[in-house]
């Protein structure tokens, strides 16, 4: 605290602080043990009541001195219970018998006690470190004689083992809110994991938290973190749970249940309730909402670091979905750990340049190129080279489709040549509202820019086909109600792969009449041989695409 | 795998230091200290009252002569210790405390990083041989002058079959005439059923206590004369200001007193 220049003082004020400074040291020394002289101790009131006078005098208020008065008594030791109470009662009753009015009081007062607030944070926080150091050094120097001399004394050995507790009690919590940290929560998961008992895994982030600090500072940002730790641990009271803090706004859930399959809707249905009740912090009322991903049944023995990977893959799938949503992944028994180290690492090689994109034509089954697939390829070192749709689906995996999508545009905007484009986008950046101005800056004509969706998103397209850009479905198994919207539809891999049985072929001949009614080209992929390429001309399929037609 | 099931048991050091306001202390700490403070609300004010006793007795010696002493009170180093006390009247005043803690004598050492003419021993107050001879041979305190002997928390700590007597009375031999020995203990003569509640709770504790009567603390000065006005109540002992109902109350749980080794003769 600095040294305030000495204001004057009318003769009556000083009385008063006399006063005012004798009844406070003589109460305030009854709630805390204050480590100085009784007249030591009415000298610093006396300065404190001055200080509280000058504040709430000050046009306008000061709240930086009166929360100077607050510190300071926290230096002074007056920490006990009701420390602080008596203070305010003693100040509240001399500064409006001293003629400040009472609006000023308070203001001054509230400044009083939320700068005596932090300084006892500090000051705890301090104290707490202080003894876990301690406790640190004194089991390395329990450690060290044990070493020296042999485990003599059975005390000394029960004592370094608590020592030992109580140090991994530290270091396996978090101490913002008290719960389990990330290490604590692998440790547990690792044994449960080891247990095979059936479990989900949720991953979840407080969204939002940055502009929170941002805007009401670090101790609401704390406040709140410490309610969503009381909240995620009363909903889950019920269920065999672990609650722990990862960093900054990200929790961990570990649910085990009885079922061998359960159904993690239920759970983070509990965790949104705990969430949606607003927070008030400092006076603010905040509506959260949070990101979840979720993990379901991990197979017995996994890696807990690859589950908790796989979590966090989810968050990110959920967090592009955009706030308050939640994602799940089921992972395959076995092959789970390439799938998702595939999909972590995708990114990454797509930004070492190793996601190309290449060409592939439409052939009219009548003859003559009609149009190019704009793809992707991903030449894995070790899986080899994956297909488009592959890229796609890992993609979509960890929430980075739109962008991967979105470079895919880009790049067929770089295409030269006449021939019409396709390009088959990831369903995340069709449902994305940010794909017509991907589309409208990609650089290619909207004439010669046909983009493609799964059949079931087709109506996301009807901007695009107002925009006068061509709209393809792929995947189309019979679903008419993507008709409508559609200039070309692309069939469903099993349709292709059973056109040679005569039951399906049927269905097939059928299916394409319908479509060329409602005016739309039929596509076919994957064509190997010529045989395949008959048995769709004759079936009155209009374009094909494959290996067949894949010149060099 | 319940947090708390295995912990280290709460310590008095370390409630005293809950008590006092403090954060040096862990869960288990609090947790016997709230329920101390429960059963006998009291114990707040009276750690606050043996604390401010404690300060007197110091600021006391220190106007006797006394320039160096030999703290053997429990409490992990909290606000106003001793050294403080004794060197804001001079800042030449030794101090060494002793604890038999270790995770007490790690953290003193911390606090008193930057403390000068303070030590601190990791030792069991019975062992008095040990702890003069490590004060004389690492010349931490001068055994040819006076030696203020502070007992403010702890006495009755220590197990029922001490002879407490005799330990006190290998101290006073090790100390010049002139030294001092400042005693706080806790006492059933005034509120019988309040300490019968205070000794069972504490009985949970790593350290049950041991109260003693105004004779059995008398005896603890065989040897030195008692300073006025003897042994009382804190509130009687050179209070500076009167105490209020409840700090009385609390006050009447403890006997202090201060005794002067006479010169021989």
């Amino acid at each position: 605290m600095t040294t305030p220049l000495p204001d004057a003082v009318a003769p009556e004020r000083a009385r008063d602080l006399d006063k005012l400074a004798r009844k406070w040291a003589y109460l305030v020394s009854m709630t805390s043990y204050i480590p100085l002289p009784h007249k030591e101790i009415e000298r610093h009131m006396r300065e404190l009541a001055h200080e509280v006078f000058a504040a709430a005098e000050a046009e306008p208020v000061d709240p930086d001195r009166a929360a100077a008065v607050g510190e300071q008594l926290v230096r002074l030791h007056c920490v006990g219970s009701t420390s602080l109470r008596c203070s305010v009662d003693v100040l509240a009753t001399g500064l409006l018998a001293g003629g400040v009015p009472g609006d000023r009081a308070a203001k001054a007062l509230g400044a009083v006690a939320s700068g005596y607030a932090d300084s006892v944070r500090w000051q705890t926080v301090e104290q707490q470190d202080g003894l876990n150091q301690a406790l640190l050094e004194a089991l390395r120097n329990a450690e060290q004689s044990r070493r020296d001399e042999g485990a003599r004394h059975d005390a000394a050995v029960t004592e370094l083992g608590l020592l030992r507790n109580e140090l991994s009690h530290q270091l396996l919590h978090d101490v913002l809110t008290a719960l389990p940290n990330r290490q604590f929560f692998t440790t547990r998961l690792e044994h449960v994991l080891s247990t095979g008992s059936p479990t989900t895994v949720c991953h979840l982030e407080v969204n939002g938290l940055a502009a929170i600090r941002d805007g009401l500072g670090r101790h609401a940002g704390a406040s709140l973190l410490r309610v969503v730790a009381e909240r995620l641990k009363a909903a889950l009271a019920n269920r065999r749970a672990m609650v722990a803090r990862f960093e900054e706004g990200r929790f961990g859930v570990l649910v085990e249940t009885r079922e061998s399959a359960p159904d993690p809707a239920p759970v983070v249905a509990e965790i949104e309730a705990a969430l949606a009740e607003p927070v008030h912090v400092d006076g603010h009322a905040l509506f959260l909402t949070a990101s979840t991903g979720v993990v379901q049944s991990p197979p017995y023995g996994a890696d807990p670091t690859a589950v908790l990977d796989a979590a966090d893959l989810a968050l990110r799938g959920a967090k592009c979905l955009g706030p308050g949503r939640w994602t799940c992944l089921t992972p395959a028994r076995g092959g789970d750990r390439d799938e998702l180290w595939l999909a972590a690492t995708l990114p990454g090689a797509w930004r070492a340049g190793r996601v190309h994109v290449e060409l592939w034509p439409q052939v009219r089954l009548a003859g003559g190129t009609a149009r190019l697939d704009v793809r992707l390829r991903w030449d894995h070192p070790e899986c080899g080279t994956l297909p488009h749709e592959r890229c796609v689906e890992l993609a979509e995996l960890t929430g980075f489709g739109p962008r991967l999508g979105r470079w895919l545009l880009e790049q067929a905007g770089t295409c030269g040549g006449d021939l019409p484009l396709t390009v088959a986008v990831p369903p995340s950046l069709a449902t994305d509202p940010a794909l017509l101005t991907a589309v409208a800056e990609c650089g290619v004509p909207a004439t010669r820019l046909q983009v493609s969706v799964p059949a079931g998103l087709a109506d996301n397209l009807a901007p695009l086909a107002e925009a006068g850009i061509g709209v393809a479905v792929h995947d189309f198994a019979g679903d008419v109600t993507c008709l409508p919207a559609a200039h070309a539809v692309r069939l469903a891999p099993h349709l292709v792969a059973r056109a040679a049985d005569p039951l399906a072929e049927r269905l097939v001949r059928d299916l394409i009449a319908l479509v060329h009614q409602a005016g739309a080209t039929v596509v076919v992929d994957g064509v190997r041989t010529e045989a395949e390429a008959d048995l769709w001309r004759t079936a009155g399929a209009d374009l094909a695409t494959g290996p067949l037609f894949r010149t060099p | 795998m319940s947090p708390g099931a295995d912990r280290p048991t709460p310590s008095a050091a370390r409630i005293l230091d809950y008590l006092l306001g403090d954060a040096r202390n862990f869960a288990a700490d609090r947790t016997l200290a709230d329920v101390l403070r429960r059963a006998v609300p009291d114990v707040t004010v009276l750690v606050q009252v043996g604390r401010t006793f404690m300060r007197r007795a110091v600021t006391h010696l220190v106007g006797a002569g006394v320039r160096q002493f030999l703290d053997l009170s429990v409490g992990t180093t909290a606000v106003g210790n001793v050294h403080e006390v004794a060197q804001a009247v001079d800042p030449a005043c030794r101090v060494v405390y002793v604890h038999s803690d270790p995770i007490s004598v790690v953290h003193t050492r911390q606090l008193l990083a930057s403390a000068d003419h303070t030590a601190v021993l990791h030792a069991d107050p019975r062992d008095t041989k040990e702890i003069m001879a490590a004060c004389r041979d690492g010349d931490l305190l001068d055994l040819a002058a006076p030696v203020g002997l502070l007992m403010v928390a702890g006495l009755e700590l220590l197990p029922g079959s001490t002879n407490l007597v005799n330990m006190l009375a290998r101290y006073r031999r090790s100390v010049v005439a002139g030294s001092h020995l400042v005693i706080c203990h806790l006492t059933s003569d005034r509120r019988p059923a309040e300490m019968a509640t205070l000794v069972e709770v504490m009985s949970a504790s790593r350290d049950p206590i041991q109260p003693r009567t105004r004779e059995e603390v008398v005896r603890l000065f065989t040897g030195f004369e008692l300073v006025p006005p003897g042994v009382v109540d804190p509130g009687s002992w050179h209070a500076e200001r009167p105490l209020d109902p409840a700090e009385q109350a609390a006050a009447a749980l403890v006997h202090v007193g201060v005794g002067r080794k006479p010169e021989p003769g």
